[in-house]
C-alpha cells in the first residue's frame, strides 16, 4: 500500500515538474469545461425559478382555444367559471407583447385587476396602478433601467387603436423574487391592457383558485364546458386548463430543449477539443520520454509509470474542474453570466440587466471532470506507455 | 570472488539502422563472461561498442542476435517486467548523468527506491549517506541544475548505489571530470569493489584500468587482443 501511495505521490509532484505541460492542459480543460458548467448552471437556475413561479401561481390557468391554438376569451366567461362548485376566485388576465423604445425591446404586458399583482413581486418605487385610471404602467426595475424610464416618466404613444393614441405614465417600478421577470414584464390594469391591444371585453385567460381538494374536480368541470364565448358569432371558444402539475411538466420542456441543444453544442466543442487535449497532454514529450526512460533504467516497471501518469492526470483534471467551477461561479455571480444567459433566455441581451438565475449543480461538473479525465489520462498514458516500452538505452540517447 | 559468472554474453550482436538506411554493427559476435565480485574494465576507442555492451548487460537494450545472461537467465529475450526486476539488482552510472529537473538531489538519488516501497523518511537518510559518500552531502536539498558536471556525475553514482546493487555498471564515469574529482570517483569504485560488488566500467581512464581484475578491449564491435 505504501508503495502505491509513494508512486501516487510522485504523480502529484510530476504536475509541478512539467509546468508548461500542466499549464497548457489546465488551460484547455478550463476553456472546455467553463462554458459547459456555466450554461448548465443557468439552465438549472431557470428551471428552479420556473418551479417557484408555478408554485406561487393560481391553482388553475384557464384559457380559450380555437383550432387547438390560444384564442381570446370574453371577460364574461368568468361568471361561468365562478359558478363551478369548488371555485373560490376567478381573476381575468391579459398577457401580450409589445415592443418599446428605440431598440424595440420586447416587453410582456400583463393586465390584471388592480391589487392582483403576483405575491412574489413588490413595488420598490412609486405605487401600483389605480383602478379606473387608464394608461398607468408598473415596470420591472431592470426593464425600466434598459428603457431609461423612471417613476413619473411619460411614454409617448406606443400603440394606436380605434380610440386614437394615448400617452402612458410609469407610476411604479417592481422587483421580484424571480429576477428574470424584472427584465421584460410590465403590469397594468385590465382596462389599460384592453386598450393597448384594442380587444374590448376580451382577456387571454383566467387565474382560477379552488377550495382545497377541489382542483381536479374543477379542472374536469371547466373542460366539460362546451364554450367559453357564448355570444361569439364565429363559433365556440373551447376551454384549455393547465393545473400547476401540468405547468410543471410542460414549462421546463422548453428549457430542457435549450439545455439539450446547449449540451449538443458542448459535445461538438468537446469533439474539437479532444485532439487539443491529447496534444497538450503529450506536451514536453521528449522530456517525458527521457524521464520515463531514466525511471525504467533505474528499475521502475511500466505499470508503475502508468500509475504515476494516471495520478498526474487525475490531479490535473481535479484542478481543471475546480478552476472551471470557480470561474463559472465568478462568471455567473460577479459578471452576471455575460454571454451565456442569452442562450437560454431568448431576447436576453449578451450583458443582461436582470439578475441571471443559476445553480451550480454537481452532476455537470462531475460529468465534465470524468470526460476530461478520460481524455487527459488517454493522452498521458499513451505517451507514457510509448516511452516506457521503448528500450531505455534508445530513449535516453 | 568466486567463478560463477554474473554476466555472460554469447555471440552477441547489436545492429542499428542509421538515418540513411545503413546498418551500423555496434557489436558483432561478442562473447564474454563477468565473474561475480569481479571488476571488468571495458576499453577501446570511441565508437567501438562500449556503451552498447553496457546497455545490453544492464538490460537497457536487447541484442539483435545472441544471448545476454544475468545470473544464468537470458535477459535479452525476457519480458519487460523481468528486465525491470533485473535492473533493480543493478546500479547504472550513465555517461551523461541524466537527472530529473526540478527534483531535489535527495529525491533524484533515491527515486529508484520509490516503487520498492521505501518510505520518504528512509530515502532521505539513504540519500544523505550516499551524497556524503560522493562528496556532495551539503547540497542534498539543491536541484540538479545548480550542480557542476562533476558534481552531477557523482550524484549519478550515488543514485546507482541507492538500491544497494549487486553489480555496478558505469559508462565512462570519469571522462568529464577534473583530475581530483576523477580520483575521488576511482576511489569510490575501488571501495564498492572492495565491498564485494561486481563492477563493470567502460573507460578510457588508465586509473580505472589499473583497478580492474579483468579487461575487455573492443575494436569495431568485437573483442580485440
Amino acid at each position: 500500500m505504501n508503495k502505491f501511495l509513494a508512486i501516487a505521490h510522485t504523480g502529484l509532484t510530476a504536475v509541478w515538474l512539467h509546468p508548461l505541460r500542466s499549464a497548457a492542459t489546465l488551460l484547455c480543460l478550463v476553456a472546455l469545461l467553463l462554458p459547459y458548467v456555466a450554461g448548465a448552471a443557468v439552465a438549472r437556475g431557470l428551471l428552479d425559478q420556473a418551479d417557484v413561479a408555478i408554485g406561487g401561481g393560481a391553482d388553475l390557468h384557464v384559457a380559450g382555444q380555437r383550432f387547438g391554438r390560444p384564442a381570446p376569451v370574453p371577460r364574461s366567461a368568468a361568471q361561468a367559471l365562478r359558478a363551478i362548485p369548488g371555485v373560490t376566485e376567478v381573476v381575468p388576465r391579459i398577457v401580450g407583447e409589445v415592443a418599446l423604445g428605440k431598440e424595440n425591446i420586447d416587453v410582456v404586458v400583463v393586465g390584471l385587476p388592480a391589487g392582483r399583482l403576483p405575491a412574489s413581486t413588490r413595488c420598490v418605487e412609486g405605487e401600483l396602478f389605480q383602478p379606473g385610471v387608464p394608461n398607468q404602467l408598473v415596470l420591472g426595475a431592470e426593464l425600466a433601467h434598459r428603457l431609461r424610464l423612471d417613476v413619473g416618466s411619460v411614454l409617448p404613444p406606443f400603440y394606436r387603436n380605434r380610440a386614437g393614441e394615448r400617452v402612458s405614465t410609469v407610476v411604479g417600478l417592481f422587483r421580484s423574487d424571480l429576477p428574470i421577470w424584472e427584465a421584460n414584464l410590465m403590469f397594468c390594469s385590465l382596462e389599460t391592457a384592453e386598450a393597448i391591444f384594442d380587444q374590448r371585453e376580451l382577456v387571454t385567460g383566467f387565474l382560477v383558485e379552488c377550495e382545497p381538494g377541489f382542483r381536479e374536480a374543477v379542472k374536469g368541470s371547466v373542460l366539460r364546458l362546451s364554450d367559453l364565448a357564448e355570444d361569439d358569432a364565429h363559433g365556440p371558444v373551447t376551454p384549455a386548463v393547465m393545473s400547476q402539475e401540468d405547468l410543471r411538466s410542460r414549462l421546463p420542456q422548453s428549457l430542457r430543449h435549450m439545455e439539450g441543444l446547449f449540451d449538443l453544442h458542448f459535445v461538438l466543442a468537446f469533439a474539437v477539443g479532444i485532439p487539443l487535449l491529447m496534444v497538450t497532454s503529450g506536451l514536453g514529450l521528449s522530456e517525458r520520454r527521457s524521464e520515463a526512460a531514466l525511471l525504467k533504467a533505474t528499475g521502475w516497471m511500466t505499470d508503475e509509470l502508468l500509475l504515476r501518469g494516471m495520478v498526474e492526470s487525475l490531479v490535473l483534471c481535479l484542478l481543471g474542474a475546480s478552476v472551471a467551477v470557480l470561474l463559472a461561479w465568478g462568471w455567473l455571480d460577479l459578471l452576471n453570466g455575460i454571454g451565456v444567459a442569452g442562450i437560454f433566455l431568448p431576447g436576453a441581451e449578451g450583458s443582461p440587466t436582470f439578475r441571471v438565475p443559476f445553480q451550480l449543480a454537481p452532476v455537470p461538473a462531475l460529468l465534465g471532470f470524468i470526460i476530461s479525465f478520460t481524455l487527459v489520462a488517454t493522452g498521458t498514458l499513451y505517451s507514457t506507455w510509448r516511452a516506457a516500452t521503448t528500450p531505455p538505452a534508445l530513449a535516453l540517447r | 570472488m568466486n567463478g560463477t559468472p554474473v554476466f555472460e554474453a554469447r555471440d552477441v550482436a547489436r545492429f542499428f539502422r542509421s538515418g540513411r538506411g545503413m546498418v551500423i554493427r555496434a557489436l558483432d559476435g561478442l562473447s564474454l563472461s563477468v565473474p561475480r565480485g569481479g571488476f571488468l574494465a571495458v576499453t577501446g576507442p570511441s565508437g567501438c561498442g562500449k556503451t552498447t555492451l553496457l546497455a545490453l548487460l544492464g538490460a537497457l537494450d536487447r541484442p539483435t542476435r545472441g544471448a545476454v545472461l544475468f545470473d544464468g537467465s537470458d535477459i535479452g529475450g525476457a519480458s519487460g517486467a523481468e528486465r525491470s526486476r533485473v535492473r533493480r539488482r543493478l546500479g547504472i552510472v550513465f555517461q551523461q548523468s541524466h537527472m530529473i529537473r526540478g527534483l531535489p538531489l535527495w529525491e533524484n538519488v533515491t527515486y529508484p527506491l520509490v516503487p520498492r516501497g521505501v518510505s520518504a523518511q528512509e530515502r532521505r537518510k539513504i540519500a544523505a549517506v550516499l551524497l556524503e559518500r560522493v562528496g556532495v552531502d551539503s547540497r542534498g536539498g539543491a536541484s540538479p541544475e545548480e550542480l557542476s558536471g562533476g558534481e552531477r556525475q557523482r550524484v549519478g553514482i550515488a543514485r546507482a548505489l541507492a538500491g544497494d546493487p549487486e553489480v555496478l555498471l558505469a559508462d565512462e564515469p570519469t571522462s568529464d571530470l577534473d583530475r581530483e574529482t576523477g580520483e575521488a570517483v576511482v576511489a569510490l569504485f575501488r571501495d564498492v569493489h572492495a565491498a564485494g560488488k561486481t563492477v563493470v566500467v567502460a573507460t578510457h581512464d588508465p586509473a580505472v584500468e589499473t583497478l580492474a581484475t579483468a579487461q575487455c578491449r573492443l575494436r569495431d564491435g568485437r573483442l580485440s587482443g
